[in-house]
């Protein structure tokens, strides 16, 4: 299916043809780029790193901040300083682990700040104010240090251990 | 990375340099003659496996890892380096550039603990305490005394203690707004509520030789969970039996955010800006409440600010507003309103009264952001009026800037159009209208 007019059509890696509004899709500065460089799209845009579901989550968020002011220098610093995410936004990424991580690797293949952004932050939020072992339950990370390991970690970083 | 392996053998020594250097996005095995009667695909192996396919956050790029770190502590970095080999590895160069300017804290007895264990040298860096909630939990868990006095003693005295050490600390911001009720209420157990906090944090900023300069209260909580079930009225009595703590030095910046929800905190807030202080910016958020009083009051109070905020009330009139404002008509340099809902409005009058009469406003920020008005389309005018003609010299000063952002019809624009008609040589339209 080529694309018409305003319309786009995403071919994610699973050979799903999924169209898309043009503003929406240029949320992401890979394709913002892609179609300044080439004009006009008339063919069909594959996305071989993503897959339909994650796709469609992306286009989701994109569709949502279509009309987001582009991202300044000093948003970029005050993101540094919060991990604050608005509400519409939380509920976006209230999606199992795998398909968080799917959505962070997305925003970052396709270029779209906004959504790694989110996507970062709400892992760093998953981190946040936890010891290691609750941060290995929650990703279901396996312990694999030594004790000797351990031990010298520890030492290293006694100031930091809670006692 | 598609590797071609001849042997099973080499197909586990890839697998194991995987494991501990390389970020792998998703390991698929598809090796038709290779079962679990064959000796390599041992148990251990498989959980290897299946622990790769499951732990993405260890199979991360280094830049998408390096991004989430950016937003974290240097404890939470601190707790995440220590989960298991491959993130030590690949953390330990990211721990060093964690900003220690910002420190952030939610209370919690070891929380605390670890701030008091700072070096010297790490505790004079930091600039900035940030009291919030972590991952959502309430604030001040941990403390096993039995009763709320006790365990308020205690969070104050490891507080006043942290205080002491953070000399260079400069900004302090409490928040309630990540609060979330997402946990059992076991987790709730011996939490104190966000006021309680409050009280307690002023009075530990208060009994030590820190000298901040800008406190943040961000009391906008989407549920009562946020206040702890609610309980914040017990900051009445509190404030009646403790006392209200006020902070003995000037601030140069004070920053309040309610909601509707906890507007009524603003009451006992208020103290905290008595007369006298030399604060020189302020902004008041009352997140949509009917709180034009409370915003009057706070004007009306005496102080010579210099940069004032308004966001987000409800009920007030415009005349009312005029009057409040005029208490500061010596010292206002910045004034900006977003989302103010007058009950009744002379927009003419309000934005001449400021032109001709507050000598030294530089800037004017007019925002009507709410959707319903603006149905997604946002329009900005920059206005500047002409402040002073110096004949002799011939030198024109340009002075300030009136910015109005909104809709493309509101009685903003009317007003600025009606003072650039009536004083044309003087103000100046300067974003021609798309």
């Amino acid at each position: 299916m080529a694309a018409s007019g305003n319309l786009l059509t995403f071919v994610s890696a699973d050979n799903v043809h999924i169209e898309v509004e043009r503003d929406v899709a240029e949320r992401s500065l890979l394709i913002k780029n892609m179609l300044e460089d080439l004009g006009e799209a008339t063919e069909d845009i594959p996305i071989p790193n993503v897959n339909e579901p994650v796709l469609r989550k992306v286009i989701e968020w994109c569709r949502h901040h279509k009309n987001d002011p582009p991202a300044s220098t000093e948003d970029e610093d005050s993101r540094r300083k919060t991990t604050d995410i608005d509400e519409w936004d939380q509920k976006f990424t209230q999606v199992d682990q795998e398909m968080l991580f799917e959505i962070i690797l997305a925003a970052n293949y396709l270029d779209i700040k906004g959504l790694l952004d989110v996507g970062c932050k709400t892992v760093a939020n998953m981190i946040k104010g936890k010891s290691p072992e609750e941060i290995r339950k929650t990703f279901n990370i396996q312990n694999d240090f030594t004790p000797e390991e351990e031990d010298q970690i520890r030492r290293e970083n006694e100031w930091a251990e809670d006692r | 990375m598609q590797p071609h392996l001849r042997t099973h053998s080499d197909f586990f020594d890839v697998l194991d340099i995987l494991c501990l250097d390389l970020p792998v996005k998703a390991l698929s095995i598809d090796w038709p003659n290779m079962d679990s009667s064959h000796g390599y695909l041992t148990r251990s192996r498989m959980a290897r496996i299946r622990e790769i396919q499951s732990n993405r956050i260890c199979s991360l790029p280094m830049e998408l890892l390096e991004m989430i770190i950016a937003h974290l502590s240097i404890f939470d970095a601190h707790s995440l380096h220590h989960t298991c080999r491959s993130l030590y590895h690949r953390c330990t160069p990211q721990i060093p550039r964690i900003d220690p300017h910002t420190i952030e804290t939610d209370l919690s007895r070891p929380h605390l603990q670890q701030l008091t264990r700072l070096t010297a040298r790490q505790a004079l860096c930091v600039r900035e305490l940030s009291i919030a909630s972590l991952s959502g939990r309430p604030l001040g868990l941990g403390y096993p005394a039995p009763t709320l006095a006790l365990r308020m003693e205690e969070l104050c005295d490891a507080l006043e203690r942290v205080l002491q050490s953070f000399e260079n600390c400069r900004t302090i911001r409490i928040s309630a707004a990540s609060i979330r009720n997402t946990e059992g209420w076991r987790h709730w157990m011996g939490a104190l509520d966000a006021a309680i906090v409050v009280i307690l944090s002023l009075s530990a900023i208060k009994s030590t030789t820190c000298s901040v300069e800008s406190i943040t209260l961000d009391l906008r909580a989407n549920s009562t969970a946020a206040l702890i079930r609610g309980r914040c009225q017990r900051l009445e009595y509190l404030i009646q039996h403790v006392g209200f703590p006020r902070i003995p030095w000037p601030l140069k910046e004070l920053s309040l955010y309610f909601s509707a929800d906890t507007v009524k905190l603003c009451e006992y807030i208020i103290p905290l800006t008595r007369n006298g202080y030399t604060t020189k910016r302020c902004f008041f958020d009352f997140g949509q409440a009917y709180a034009e009083q409370f915003a009057l009051t706070l004007l009306s109070r005496g102080y010579q600010f210099q940069e004032i905020r308004l966001c987000s009330i409800k009920g007030m009139r415009s005349a009312t507003l005029e009057q409040a404002l005029a208490c500061h008509y010596t010292t206002l340099r910045i004034l900006q309103m977003k989302d103010i809902h007058f009950e009744s409005v002379d927009w003419l009058s309000f934005l001449r009264c400021l032109k001709d009469e507050y000598p030294h406003v530089e800037e004017v920020d007019l925002v009507q952001g709410d959707d319903a008005v603006n149905q997604g389309a946002t329009f900005t005018q920059n206005w500047r009026w002409v402040k002073w003609l110096d004949h002799q010299f011939n030198v024109t000063y340009t002075g300030p800037r009136a910015t109005y952002t909104g809709p493309k019809a509101h009685l903003i624009l009317t007003a600025l159009a009606t003072l650039a008609r009536e004083d044309a040589s003087q103000f100046i339209l300067v974003t021609p209208s798309p």
